[in-house]
């Protein structure tokens, strides 16, 4: 049953999703934009209402940013796969993430790439939600 | 003779406090029975033409707004000044006053509407429901009871609750809104003259619900604002504890562009 939930949740617009699953709306990201980000994990908040990330990625010109990357709280998480500890201060991971919409450095998170390749997940519906979408 | 007379001082104290005895109960307290008090669910009661316990799925339809009541009827000039404010941050990338996002409750009927399961409890004499969502509760009383009278009235964010049968729908009565830092969908202002009236039938052969509100609010908009939603049972999953924590939220970057004044 796991297949079905994660196909409903691809057909969602993140814009449309994102407000009534969060806390908040997502007017600051740009969330028709999705970038990569190759950095390496300072911290990893695994926090309600939202889990975020401070990652630190090295610009062209060679220099360290610190992005921050909000996501949705561990229950939410777990049911993408996550664990406490899928994202452990020192790993290079790859964020894909909706950025900020006046540049600044941090976005709301799409999933992430880790060490192992895995990807894990961070946009769609909500634990427990079964999917059901009408109308479209 | 020195633990006698240790004896003898105890006995004195014990003599000057009075027997354990319940105190007695303020007027407020007095006025009606508890809603789990077993001699009010002891009371016989025709029997509920429907069942609400379980979990529960608000269904995202497209064509009723989503998580939104759409469409919303005519504002009032100051109501659609405020949603022309909420529209015009939108515009810059900016929330204006995202109180949710500050940890505020929802509030009704918003709490409905959220992307997250609401378990449902129902007794005879009350039905409680729980939202996922920052695990806001409604306390819907059906042991008959009527609405405090407006001096004695708490505006709440999900207000004070009534509910009665009509036949095969649930009639649920709300009152008793307050107005701070509480938001109908994006930006539209609620005044504690909200009224919101939904009545509830079962369809799909019980594996469904629909909630039709009627929101009346004469401050903010003009006449009755309706929608229906529809929620599925959803018999694999339990709700958790999920709690707004602001010094947690005031950590994401998207918090400074929440413009709160």
């Amino acid at each position: 049953m796991k297949l079905p939930l994660v196909v409903a949740s691809a057909l969602l617009l993140p814009g449309l999703t994102a407000q009534a699953v969060a806390h908040h709306s997502y007017n600051a990201f740009d969330m028709a934009k999705t970038v990569a980000l190759v950095g390496t994990v300072k911290e990893f908040h695994w926090t309600n209402p939202h889990s975020w990330i401070l990652l630190e990625v090295v610009d062209a010109a060679g220099t360290r940013q610190a992005v921050s990357i909000e996501s949705n709280g561990p229950g939410y998480l777990v049911r993408y796969g996550w664990k406490r500890e899928s994202l452990r201060p020192g790993d290079k991971i790859t964020a894909r993430m909706h950025p900020l919409r006046d540049g600044s450095s941090g976005g709301s998170l799409v999933s992430v790439v880790l060490p192992d390749g895995r990807e894990l997940q961070a946009e769609g519906l909500p634990p427990g939600h079964n999917g059901n979408v009408a109308g479209r | 003779m020195q633990i006698r007379h240790v004896f003898a001082a105890f006995a004195i104290i014990a003599l000057n406090i009075p027997a354990y005895a319940p105190q007695a109960q303020t007027a407020l307290e007095n006025k009606h029975i508890g809603a789990l008090a077993p001699a009010n669910l002891s009371k016989p009661r025709p029997k509920a033409p429907f069942n609400l316990t379980g979990t529960w799925n608000m269904v995202i339809d497209q064509r009723n707004g989503e998580y939104l009541f759409e469409p919303h009827p005519r504002l009032t000039a100051a109501a659609q000044a405020e949603l022309d404010k909420y529209a015009a941050y939108k515009k810059k990338g900016y929330e204006y006053r995202d109180d949710v996002g500050a940890c505020w409750p929802v509030g009704m009927p918003s709490i409905m509407t959220r992307y997250w399961p609401i378990e449902i409890i129902q007794l005879p004499t009350e039905i409680v429901l729980i939202s996922m969502f920052d695990n806001n509760v409604r306390w819907i009383y059906m042991d008959g009871r009527s609405h405090p009278s407006p001096d004695d009235m708490v505006y709440t964010y999900n207000g004070h609750s009534v509910g009665h049968w009509e036949g095969d729908t649930l009639v649920i009565d709300t009152v008793g809104l307050t107005d701070d830092h509480h938001w109908l969908q994006t930006g539209i202002p609620s005044s504690t003259q909200l009224h919101i009236v939904e009545r509830i039938r079962m369809v799909n052969a019980g594996r469904s619900f629909e909630d039709q509100f009627t929101m009346t609010d004469p401050v903010n908009w003009v006449g009755p604002w309706v929608n229906t939603k529809r929620y599925d049972r959803e018999d694999r999953t339990d709700i958790e504890e999920h709690i707004c924590i602001y010094e947690q939220m005031n950590k994401l970057p998207s918090f400074k562009y929440n413009i709160r004044k």
